[in-house]
C-alpha cells in the first residue's frame, strides 16, 4: 500500500512539474497529442492487422479515434464557443430526443434564471444600502421582478397574458425606479440576451463545416489507405497530415467560412460588450462600491495620453533648443579668433 | 519511436529540459511607459562605428533574435563587432490602449537621439523584423539623416496578398473589436496565427517532437519556440485599429497614403542602402509582399537576399546561421565605417 502511494506521490510531482515548467498551451498540446500519437497508432496497426477491410470497413473501424482526435485537435479554438453556449450544446449532446423549440426556450429561461439569481444574491450583499426606501424584503422581491431575464422565464411558464401583464409592471416600476437599475442596464441586458440567442446557431454552423471537411478528408485518406496497404507508421501519418492540411487550408478561405467567423466572432463581442455595459451600469448605481467604472478609468488614460504627448513634445523642443545652445560656445570661440585677427591686423596698419 | 508513448514519459522529459530565452546580457538603457531601448554587451571590441537598432514587431517578442546560444541573430551581430541595441515593445495592457503607429515611431526617434549622443555619432544602421520593418521604413521616410543602412526582414508593404491571414484580415470590424476590448489580446492573436495552419501547428509540429525525446538541444529549442510562440503580447487598440484599417483594408502604406505625424509616407523618398532580408515560404508575409518595396524607393543600392524559409525559419533555423545570416552581415559590414 505504501508502495502504491510513494508511486502516486512520484506521478503527481512530475505531471505537476512538467505544468509548472511549460507553456499552459504547450502543456496542454503535447498532453492532447500523445493521445492523439497512441489512437493514430492504433488504427494503424488494426490496419495492418486487417488488410483485407474495404473502405466502409475502415470507415467504420477508424470512426471513434478519429472524432477524438479531431475533438483534441480543435478544443482550443472551440473553447470559447463552447463555454459561451453552455448549457445548450451539454443538454443538446446529452438528451437530443427531448428537444422542441418550447423545452429548449425553457432551458433558454432557466439559465438566465440562474444567472438572474446569482445576480440577486450579490445585490442582496449591498441591501443595507436600499433600507432606507423601504423593507429589504420587498425590495428584493421588486430588484426580482425588474431583471429582465425572469420575464422570459414568466412567458415560458406562464403563457404571454401573465407576460404582457409583468410587463406593463415593469415599465411601471422603470418609470418610478430609476434609483434601481438605470436605463442602460435594461437596454445592455436586452442587446446581451439578443446575442446569446445568436451565438447557438452560428456556433453549431461554424463548428459543421469543421465538421464536414474532417469527414471528406476522412474518405480521401480511406481511398489512400485502399491503394497503400504496404505504408509504414510515418508515411501514414504523413499522409493523413497532407490530406487534412490541404482540405481545411481551402475551406479556411473560403468566402462562407469567412462569412460564419465574422458573424460568431461579432456576436461574441456584441455579448462581451452589452455584458460589459450592465455590470458598468450596476456600479454606477451602487454608492457602497468604491471602484471607478470602465469608462471612466478609460477617460483618465486618455488624458493621461494626451498629457504625456505634450509633454513628450516639448522635451523633443527643449532639446532641440539645447542642442542649438551647445553650438553657441563654438559659434563664440569662431567670432572670437576673427575679432583677434582684425585687432591684430589693425595694430599692424597702425 | 515506434512503441505508444506514455503522457508520463514525455512530461517527465520535458521537465528536465530549461528553456531559457533572451541568451545575450543587455543593459535597459531606456524605459518609456512599456517600451525599452536595450543595448547588447559587446562580444568582440567593437569594429565598426555606427551603431546597429533592431526594431522588432509589436505582434509577439523580440527575442526571438536571441533565442538559443547557437542561433542567435544577435549574437552573430555582436561577434562580427557590432554595437547592437533592440527595441521591445513590452506587453500592454488596457491602460495603454491609446498607443497608435506615431507612438512607435516616436520611440524610434528617442532611442534614435540617445544612440546618437552616447555613440557620438550621426547615423545609425536599422534592422526591422515584420511590422518593426513596417515602423523603420516610416521612420526612415521621416528621418532619413539619421539612417546610414536599412535592413527589412520578412517585412510586409503590400497588404493585398492572398493568404489566409491577409484574407481574414480584410474581413474584420476592428473598429468593434478595439472599441469592445479595448486592445487585440494576445491569445486573440494566437487563435488566428495557429487557425490558418491546424494540421501542421497543432499535430504535425508535436509528432515531431516525440521523435526527438532522447535529444536534449532539439527539446531545448522546441520548448524555447514553445514559449515564444505563447508568449504573445496585446497590441494597444489605436494601433491595432490602424493596422487592420490603414494597412491590410486600405493598403495605405503601399499607395503612399499612409500618414504619420500629418506627413504622407511616400516610400520613393528613402534613398539609403537598403537589403531584403526575404522569407521564401513566408505564409504571414508572403515574398511578393516582401519584394515590393525595391520597385517603390529611390535608393541606388538596394538588394534582396532570398532563404528559402518560413516567417520564423528564416530566423530560428540552423541552415539560414550558417549561410543566410553570416551574408547578409557581410553586406552590412561592407557599408559600415570601421573604427
Amino acid at each position: 500500500m505504501e508502495e502504491k502511494m510513494e508511486e502516486i506521490e512520484d506521478r503527481y510531482t512530475k505531471i505537476f512539474d512538467a505544468y509548472l515548467h511549460l507553456q499552459t498551451e504547450s502543456y496542454e498540446m503535447i498532453t492532447r497529442n500523445v493521445a492523439i500519437n497512441n489512437w493514430m497508432r492504433d488504427i494503424y496497426d488494426r490496419l495492418k492487422e486487417n488488410p483485407e477491410m474495404g473502405i466502409d470497413e475502415i470507415n467504420d473501424m477508424w470512426g471513434d479515434n478519429f472524432w477524438k482526435i479531431y475533438e483534441n485537435l480543435f478544443s482550443m479554438f472551440f473553447r470559447p464557443f463552447k463555454v459561451v453556449t453552455y448549457p445548450f450544446g451539454e443538454l443538446m449532446e446529452a438528451q437530443p430526443e427531448i428537444f422542441t423549440p418550447e423545452s429548449l426556450f425553457g432551458i433558454y429561461s432557466d439559465f438566465f434564471r440562474m444567472f438572474g439569481e446569482s445576480q440577486l444574491r450579490l445585490l442582496k450583499g449591498f441591501s443595507d444600502v436600499f433600507k432606507g426606501y423601504g423593507k429589504e424584503d420587498d425590495i428584493s422581491a421588486r430588484m426580482k421582478e425588474l431583471l429582465p431575464l425572469n420575464l422570459l422565464r414568466n412567458m415560458a411558464d406562464e403563457g404571454n397574458e401573465t407576460y404582457f401583464e409583468m410587463l406593463d409592471k415593469i415599465f411601471e416600476y422603470l418609470g418610478e425606479s430609476q434609483f434601481l437599475l438605470p436605463k442602460t442596464f435594461f437596454v445592455n441586458a436586452h442587446n446581451f440576451s439578443a446575442a446569446y440567442s445568436k451565438i447557438y446557431g452560428l456556433w453549431r454552423r461554424y463548428e459543421l463545416m469543421f465538421r464536414g471537411v474532417w469527414e471528406k478528408s476522412l474518405q480521401k485518406l480511406a481511398s489512400w489507405i485502399d491503394g497503400n496497404r504496404e505504408a509504414k507508421f510515418e508515411e501514414f501519418f504523413n499522409t493523413f497530415r497532407d490530406i487534412f492540411s490541404e482540405e481545411y487550408d481551402e475551406i479556411l478561405r473560403s468566402k462562407e467560412f469567412i462569412e460564419a467567423q465574422n458573424k460568431i466572432r461579432d456576436a461574441l463581442t456584441d455579448l462581451t460588450g452589452s455584458a460589459e455595459n450592465m455590470v458598468e451600469a450596476q456600479m454606477e448605481m451602487f454608492p457602497v462600491m468604491p471602484f471607478a467604472p470602465r469608462k471612466e478609468v478609460d477617460e483618465i488614460e486618455k488624458r493621461v495620453y494626451n498629457h504625456k504627448k505634450i509633454s513628450n513634445a516639448l522635451e523633443r523642443r527643449i532639446a532641440d533648443i539645447e542642442k542649438k545652445f551647445d553650438k553657441i560656445p563654438d559659434e563664440l570661440n569662431v567670432l572670437k579668433k576673427k575679432m583677434e585677427k582684425i585687432e591684430v591686423k589693425g595694430e599692424k596698419n597702425e | 519511436m515506434n512503441e505508444d508513448i506514455t503522457f508520463l514519459d514525455v512530461m517527465e522529459r520535458l521537465s528536465t529540459i530549461e528553456a531559457d530565452v533572451w541568451q545575450s546580457s543587455f543593459d535597459v538603457v531606456d524605459e518609456d511607459g512599456i517600451f525599452r531601448l536595450l543595448h547588447y554587451h559587446p562580444l568582440v571590441e567593437k569594429r565598426y562605428k555606427d551603431p546597429l537598432l533592431v526594431v522588432y514587431a509589436f505582434i509577439n517578442r523580440p527575442y526571438v533574435l536571441d533565442m538559443s546560444p547557437d542561433i542567435s541573430v544577435i549574437r552573430k551581430y555582436l561577434e562580427a563587432g557590432f554595437d547592437v541595441y533592440m527595441i521591445d515593445w513590452g506587453y500592454p495592457t488596457v491602460v495603454d490602449r491609446y498607443i497608435e503607429i506615431d507612438d512607435y515611431v516616436d520611440y524610434i526617434d528617442k532611442s534614435i537621439d540617445y544612440i546618437k549622443w552616447i555613440d557620438e555619432v550621426n547615423k545609425l544602421n536599422i534592422h526591422g523584423y515584420c511590422l518593426g520593418g513596417d515602423l523603420s521604413v516610416i521612420y526612415t521616410v521621416l528621418h532619413q539623416e539619421n539612417v546610414k543602412n536599412l535592413m527589412l526582414q520578412a517585412t510586409p508593404i503590400d497588404f493585398s496578398t492572398d493568404n489566409t491571414i491577409a484574407i481574414w484580415a480584410r474581413s474584420l470590424n476592428a473598429d468593434k473589436i478595439v472599441d469592445t476590448f479595448h486592445l487585440a489580446p494576445g491569445d486573440f492573436l494566437n487563435v488566428g496565427f495557429l487557425l490558418v495552419d491546424p494540421i501542421n501547428l497543432l499535430v504535425g509540429k508535436y509528432h515531431g517532437v516525440f521523435e526527438m525525446l532522447e535529444e536534449d538541444r532539439s527539446l531545448a529549442n522546441f520548448l524555447r519556440m514553445e514559449k515564444w510562440i505563447f508568449d504573445a503580447p496585446s497590441i494597444p487598440g489605436e494601433t491595432y485599429r490602424q493596422y487592420i484599417k490603414e494597412w491590410y483594408q486600405e493598403n495605405l502604406l503601399m499607395k503612399n497614403e499612409f500618414k504619420s505625424h500629418g506627413k504622407k509616407i511616400n516610400l520613393n523618398e528613402i534613398k539609403v542602402p537598403l537589403l531584403v532580408l526575404a522569407a521564401t515560404y513566408d505564409h504571414i508575409v508572403p515574398i511578393e509582399s516582401q519584394k515590393v518595396i525595391l520597385d517603390l524607393i529611390s535608393s541606388k543600392d538596394k538588394e534582396i537576399y532570398e532563404m528559402k524559409k518560413g516567417h520564423i525559419g528564416i530566423t530560428t533555423s540552423r541552415s539560414s546561421h550558417k549561410e543566410f545570416w553570416p551574408k547578409a552581415i557581410r553586406w552590412l559590414e561592407e557599408r559600415s565605417k570601421k573604427v
